[in-house]
């Protein structure tokens, strides 16, 4: 049998085929298995599509797992599912033919482990935003102020999950044009600077805390006026 | 309003609500915040800004990782490549991420029998009965009794004759099941062995080291992880 004579076999004679061939672990070959990836990714053939997933969707579990994702199942199989749709979209119908990218099916399983750990990492992500909002959200709590009465929690589920945050990016890329404000909120959002220490940092552009604190205060009030007070959605204070 | 300390709500000016969330404001002005309701419902606003602004601008100047994923996979258009480039070079956050995506992927043995879509059961080593081998002594053969889910295992490391020569490890299943037995070492085959109807398997001539089992048992591998023959 050789890679020549595939294209003329059967899905159910290549799909068996990979079983038998993967227990072998012959990783380095064009055999059935690459045979069943190039069905579905060069010819978008979508039941050799579901045979790839049905053959490597427990393999891809135990990636997940070995990363240290969580043993809850439902959630791991979400991810699982969007490993999956990560290396079908970023694959599908781009690389033709296949193996001038992928040589042979064990290049083909490295990168769909590589899908799976951007995928984590793509929620390590998330996570950091959230517990950016909690840290926020838990200091104003401190100072007493009116805020936080629907429980943290909540208010930075809704926050992370709603489309505020692009329109916060959108709005920081259209409004703040002036160097310094750009550098203020640089340093301050991106690095987490206090405004102390980003005046001992760059004395050159602040002489004080207070300099630094009135740049960011004047970008947080313009904002304010476009993205709090414009009646939708994001008008909700943090309180409500 | 009537007692918001010695400052007029007007004199609040840019940078005192953040300069009072930071606790850096003289006491009288501290006063007129805490107690003055338009500066108080000022104060939330910027908070919430500034939980937003912190939560949406950070690493907003990253790729995506999926970006960093097609990088990794040389399938991004070499314009984009190179503007990846030269972001890494300026961002550890993403060149820490580049580094998990990139890191060689060799599969461990127990992945390949996932790739095989085969259900893997790791074998647990059951504790020897309370008369155990220690009184024992010389050429007596080691027992071990594992178990995973339904299957029970009984393996024997049966040691030479003489010094110097090769173990033998003979196996039973509790129930005779069909299927194959492999021996791996450092997860390369060595050799393979059928389960006869009783249950049995073996392998002979074998030099002191550390081995893997795997039984093929059905939909499921059974596998014993570092089965020290002749070792301590
Ligand atoms: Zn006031
Ligand atoms: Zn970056």
């Amino acid at each position: 049998m050789s890679i020549a004579d595939m294209p003329h076999f059967s899905l159910e004679q290549v799909a068996a085929g990979c079983r038998a061939e993967a227990e072998r672990s012959r990783s380095t070959e064009l055999g059935y298995c690459f045979e069943l990836f190039r069905r579905a990714l060069e010819q978008l053939d979508q039941a050799a599509w579901q045979a790839v997933v049905a053959q490597y969707q427990r393999l891809i579990l135990r990636w997940l797992h070995g990363v240290g994702l969580s043993t809850d199942d439902t959630l791991a199989e979400d991810v699982a599912h969007e490993v999956i749709e990560r290396f079908w979209r970023t694959l599908a119908g781009r690389c033709t033919p296949l193996t001038a990218r992928f040589p042979h099916v064990g290049a083909l399983l490295k990168y769909m482990r590589q899908c799976a750990v951007t995928t984590v990492l793509d929620r390590r992500r998330s996570e950091r935003q959230r517990e950016r909002l909690l840290e926020q959200a838990q200091h104003a709590y401190q100072l007493d102020l009116p805020v936080a009465t629907a429980g943290e929690d909540d208010i930075v589920e809704r926050i992370a999950r709603s489309e505020q945050l692009h329109r916060v990016r959108a709005w920081v890329k259209a409004e703040v044009g002036d160097p310094l404000e750009q550098l203020v909120l640089r340093l301050s959002y991106s690095d987490d600077l206090s405004p102390a220490e980003i005046a001992s940092r760059y004395p050159e552009h602040f002489a004080d805390a207070a300099l630094v604190r009135q740049i960011k205060e004047r970008v947080l009030r313009r904002a304010r006026r476009a993205l709090l007070d414009s009646g939708t959605d994001a008008a909700e204070p943090l309180s409500d | 309003m009537t007692d918001q300390g010695d400052f007029e709500h007007t004199g609040i000016g840019e940078g005192d609500l953040l300069a009072y969330l930071d606790g850096d404001v003289a006491p009288a002005l501290a006063r007129h915040i805490a107690h003055c309701v338009l500066c108080q419902r000022d104060l939330v606003a910027l908070t919430a800004l500034d939980a937003r602004f912190s939560a949406a601008l950070l690493r907003a100047d990253c790729p995506s990782a999926e970006t960093l994923l097609e990088y990794t996979a040389s399938l991004l258009a070499p314009q984009i490549a190179r503007q990846v480039d030269t972001h890494l070079a300026a961002c550890a956050d993403c060149r820490a991420e580049f580094a998990l995506i990139a890191a060689p992927a060799a599969l461990s043995l127990a992945e390949r029998v996932m790739q095989s879509g085969r259900n893997l059961l790791r074998a647990v080593l059951l504790p020897p009965p309370l008369l155990a081998t220690s009184t024992l002594r010389g050429a007596a053969p080691v027992r071990h009794h594992y178990t995973a889910e339904k299957y029970e295992i009984l393996l024997s490391i049966v040691p030479p004759l003489a010094p110097g020569g090769t173990f033998t490890v003979e196996g039973q299943l509790g129930d005779a099941v069909p299927g194959e037995v492999r021996l791996l070492r450092d997860e390369l085959l060595l050799r393979s062995d059928i389960i006869d109807d009783l249950g049995f398997f073996a392998f002979d001539a074998l030099a002191p080291g550390v081995y893997t089992l795997q039984l093929q048992l059905g939909n499921s591998v059974m596998q014993v992880d570092a089965l020290s023959v002749g070792e301590a």
